[in-house]
């Protein structure tokens, strides 16, 4: 069974950001799947990455993270306008990020709209699936 | 000016600084291993100069970067045909490396992201790398390696990163890289 929670923003809206990243950490190592409204600040993201590496160890392998963000490119200038100034006053909820633990989730694909999250045991019953005789 | 190569693991950062040292300095810089997180220390080549057709020189320090990762399993090297030990070693080594290479990214003064051309370029590690150069206004400029391999896919490269200048390059047999230095000398501009 896998476990996916739910992290609106206005949850981490008001932390810091060593506290963001501890809190969403703390839901990994639960070896819970956390899938989170909007996306954190770039510098966040590689925060993100350093602080998993100093706590890899024995029970924690890392994570897998991915961001779905809204192609700005793609959007007509209504729509940038919406989103930066929803940006401003509410904080970058746009997208929405999704971290797993690396024991659980293999990897995770973007394409670049849609996202496929491969756990290890789907990936291990993938990998034994026999190849049809013809 | 510091030039870093940046990237995941097992994109040929160290295959590429090997290439730069071996046409301009006529030595080797780094070691190389088909097994990932070789590179676990941030290694500089100083003074650096190459030039180009017009005879214009440019001299920089070159720094090769541990292979950035959001995951270190020892196990995955114990696949590889190593010992407990030596695979939890590395793991350990490999996960200062990541760190000391985030860590880095401030001291450059432009970066090559070195991406393997035959892998899916939308990984949030590659997203994460150039989002914090261009965060910090560090003009960056994409090695797309691995070109001379049938899988190599340089539209994907340059489907994902549209704003940024690719370059298809072999940087283990040399192929187009007169071009890459061609690329250097406007990145440095």
């Amino acid at each position: 069974m896998v476990t996916f929670q739910f992290v609106p923003f206005h949850d981490i809206d008001g932390l810091s950001s060593a506290k963001r990243i501890n809190k969403l950490l703390n839901i990994v190592k639960e070896d819970k799947i956390v899938i989170m409204e909007g996306r954190l600040r770039r510098e966040e993201e590689a925060d993100l990455i350093e602080i998993t590496m100093e706590e890899i160890g024995p029970k924690f392998k890392g994570v897998e993270l991915s961001v779905i963000y809204p192609d700005k490119n793609k959007q007509d200038l209504k729509q940038r306008v919406k989103g930066t100034f929803a940006n401003i006053l509410l904080g970058d909820r746009q997208g929405m990020t999704i971290i797993g633990p690396a024991s659980i989730v293999n990897k995770i694909e973007k394409n670049p709209d849609k996202i496929e999250l491969f756990t290890k045991e789907s990936t291990k019953r993938y990998r034994a699936k026999p190849k049809k005789k013809r | 000016m510091k030039l870093g190569l940046y990237g995941p693991p097992n994109g040929g950062k160290s295959t590429l600084a090997n290439r730069i040292c071996q046409d301009w300095l006529g030595e080797d810089m780094s070691t190389v291993s088909h097994v990932a997180h070789e590179t676990r220390e941030i290694n500089i080549k100083e003074q650096v100069s190459i030039k180009n057709k017009k005879g214009k020189e440019l001299t920089f320090s070159l720094v090769d970067t541990p292979g950035i990762a959001t995951k270190i399993d020892y196990e995955d090297f114990l696949k590889k045909g190593m010992n407990k030990n030596a695979a939890k070693t590395r793991a350990k080594e490999a996960t200062k490396g990541v760190i000391d290479a985030i860590k880095w990214l401030d001291n450059m003064d432009s970066v090559v992201v070195v991406l393997d051309s035959t892998k899916d370029p939308y990984s949030q590690v590659n997203i994460t790398i150039i989002g914090n150069l261009q965060a910090r206004n560090i003009p960056v400029l994409i090695a797309a390696n691995k070109m001379d391999l049938k899988k190599s896919n340089m539209d994907v490269i340059k489907a994902a990163f549209p704003q940024y200048e690719v370059v298809g390059i072999s940087a283990k047999y040399g192929k187009n890289v007169e071009d890459f230095y061609e690329q250097l000398f406007k990145l440095a501009k």
